[in-house]
């Protein structure tokens, strides 16, 4: 739908200091107000798990991920799995061990599907921004009903931010492009990002920016204290907004100035925000090496 | 279950059986394996599936399950040699290494793995062509990344970068089969070996290929560590080895997935080093998550634990 006739987009903003917090209590009030309608469907929680994450600033956090999955149990979904491609690390199991997963889901043979191991089927992309035309992609994903991607608030040295439109690079199988996914990179990551979300953009967001990263995000920078959940089910109004938060100008990120073309809203003024203010949770963020521009002149550092 | 599946009697462990059984009640009708226990064949857990059974024990089970894969491999080799991740792709990429590996431990296969060599020499990473370094060099460089782009290995996907583990993978057949030696392709293995010391992270260990972005040190990943040590094995006292040997020795114990356990297995018996301990602590992960049903990590954890585990070496 062009960007002229699209209606507004709701982003719910909640403040949650801490992932002792009751997150779930917190995403229920949003997802409520929000009414994802995911009544009997299949859910698929695509987070971000990246690697061994000392900090605690890397991947989604798992309190986040449980409270997203209760919660859309709680909403009448008939089944929710958390399914990721890790990047940049084959063993997705020591990853997700490492972080503690099974502690907050149970059983992880149950609930965790490893994206980069499964069958796989061959996709035409709607688009042509890249060279790729089409792409392998895991039937898990391609078969759930309602796909929710929850990345971490970042920011990231290729791309300025890595947000919900960036978190969906996670669906495309290892088994088929290594790891990482060079190709993507080779077919330039905003081209590519718009080809794999406009031909399976996500359903709904949920942005764990309680402990977000700033500078040479993704893997390498510094944790950063934001205290909020961002989620709606436009993830270009999302990520416009999380980009706000952290004190950039949306406009001025390449990937999601060009998913406004096609996948949402990125003008303030077609985004109803609800919760939170965007002032009440405005937390500057360092900007990654070379993407000096992106940030807002009111939020230098 | 773990007291029954530790086994302190000479000879394979019964971790190791469970893990060949494991892999022969999840081949596919058709001989192949899917990346998960019940999915559809696709090259490269055939592969290691059927290295582990051929390196393993030869029973008459075995032996037939073998055969069946050894054919559904042969069938998916495209023309030039190479093979495709999914049999429905056209074009080859890294999986080539260890399902010509696999071949190469079965006789009669010598002309179809050694096809394979040729596609192994052209394929060229992108970024080491001399236009590209060219290109590189007029704009002014990537103020981000620091490694010799002179230095090529092999990619996951034709015309990309080259990155470690496909490197290692490739290195590891080209060595296992004695190509590694023929003059035809000697120079290439070196300047692969040479690109792995290239890209290992300050301090030790290697993490996918970047040491360094922007200036600050990369990661090293156990996983990725263990293959690069191993497919570097035939220079044990080069400094980058026994830096990296010390930074595998010094971290593996904080690993909590089975393929790096069992990767970091095979290495240190390649390198004659202790690994006891590890076989628990692949039990234990096998008690709480049942590998998540993967034919890679099943596969790898049957190299490792197989009696000789030295093996490799």
């Amino acid at each position: 739908m062009a960007s002229f006739s699209r209606a507004a987009s709701q982003v719910f903003i909640c403040k949650s200091n801490n992932y002792d917090d009751d997150v779930e209590t917190k995403l229920y009030e949003a997802l409520r107000v929000l009414a994802p309608r995911v009544k009997e469907k299949t859910v698929l929680l695509k987070p971000n798990f990246v690697g061994l994450d000392s900090m605690g600033a890397v991947n989604t956090h798992p309190a986040v991920v449980r409270a997203a999955r209760e919660v859309f149990l709680r909403l009448g979904a008939q089944r929710v799995q958390i399914g990721e491609a890790t990047a940049l690390e084959r063993d997705t199991e020591a990853i997700v061990e490492s972080m503690g997963l099974r502690d907050y889901v149970g059983s992880l043979r149950d609930t965790f599907v490893d994206l980069n191991t499964g069958d796989v089927r061959c996709v035409p992309l709607r688009t042509q921004a890249s060279r790729l035309k089409e792409l392998y992609l895991p039937e898990a994903v391609l078969r759930a009903d309602f796909v929710v991607s929850m990345p971490k608030l970042k920011t990231h040295h290729w791309a300025g931010v890595t947000l919900s439109l960036k978190n969906m690079f996670g669906i495309v199988p290892g088994c088929c492009y290594g790891w990482p996914k060079n190709i993507l990179h080779w077919a330039g990551i905003t081209r590519s990002l718009l080809d794999i979300n406009s031909t399976l953009c996500a359903d709904f967001s949920i942005v764990d920016g309680i402990l977000g990263m700033e500078g040479n995000g993704p893997l390498q920078g510094e944790p950063r204290q934001c205290g909020v959940l961002v989620c709606g089910e436009d993830p270009v109004s999302v990520d416009a907004t999380c980009s706000r938060i952290m004190g950039f100008v949306p406009e001025r990120i390449e990937h999601v100035r060009r998913a406004s073309y096609l996948l949402g809203n990125l003008d303030e003024k077609k985004i109803q925000q609800v919760g939170e203010s965007l002032a009440a949770v405005s937390a500057p963020f360092r900007p990654p090496p070379s993407f000096e521009r992106i940030a807002s002149a009111r939020h230098g550092r | 279950m773990m007291s029954t599946l530790l086994d302190p009697s000479p000879g394979n462990s019964r971790l190791y059986k469970v893990c060949l059984r494991l892999l022969c009640d999840a081949q596919n009708s058709d001989g192949g394996w899917g990346g998960r226990m019940g999915a559809h064949s696709a090259v490269e857990p055939t592969a290691w599936a059927l290295i582990a059974l051929s390196v393993g024990q030869q029973d008459q089970e075995s032996q037939a399950r073998s055969e069946r894969a050894k054919a559904w491999l042969l069938s998916t080799q495209l023309a030039d040699g190479s093979w495709p991740a999914s049999p429905r792709q056209s074009k080859g990429c890294w999986v080539t290494a260890p399902a010509a590996w696999a071949l190469s431990l079965h006789p009669g296969t010598s002309e179809q793995w050694t096809r394979s060599t040729d596609w192994f020499c052209r394929e060229l990473p992108r970024e080491g062509s001399r236009w590209w370094r060219f290109k590189r060099w007029w704009s002014g460089g990537h103020p981000s990344v620091t490694q010799n782009l002179a230095l090529v290995g092999w990619s996951w996907t034709p015309g990309t970068s080259s990155w470690v583990e496909p490197t290692a993978y490739t290195l590891l057949f080209l060595q296992a089969t004695g190509i590694a030696d023929q003059p035809s392709i000697a120079k290439r293995v070196r300047n692969a070996e040479a690109m792995l010391r290239d890209r290992m992270c300050p301090g030790g260990g290697w993490n996918c290929g970047n040491p360094s972005v922007y200036g600050v040190a990369g990661q090293p990943q156990i996983l990725t560590t263990a293959w690069a040590l191993l497919a570097l094995r035939q220079h044990p006292d080069h400094p980058v080895n026994q830096q990296s040997l010390a930074w595998l020795e010094k971290n593996w114990q904080k690993a909590r997935g089975p393929a790096s356990l069992a990767i970091t297995r095979l290495c240190l018996s390649a390198y004659r080093r202790d690994v006891s301990g590890i076989e628990l602590l692949l039990l234990e992960c096998f008690e709480t998550n049942q590998f998540l049903d993967s034919v890679y990590t099943t596969a790898w954890c049957a190299l490792a634990l197989h009696h000789e585990a030295d093996w490799l070496r």
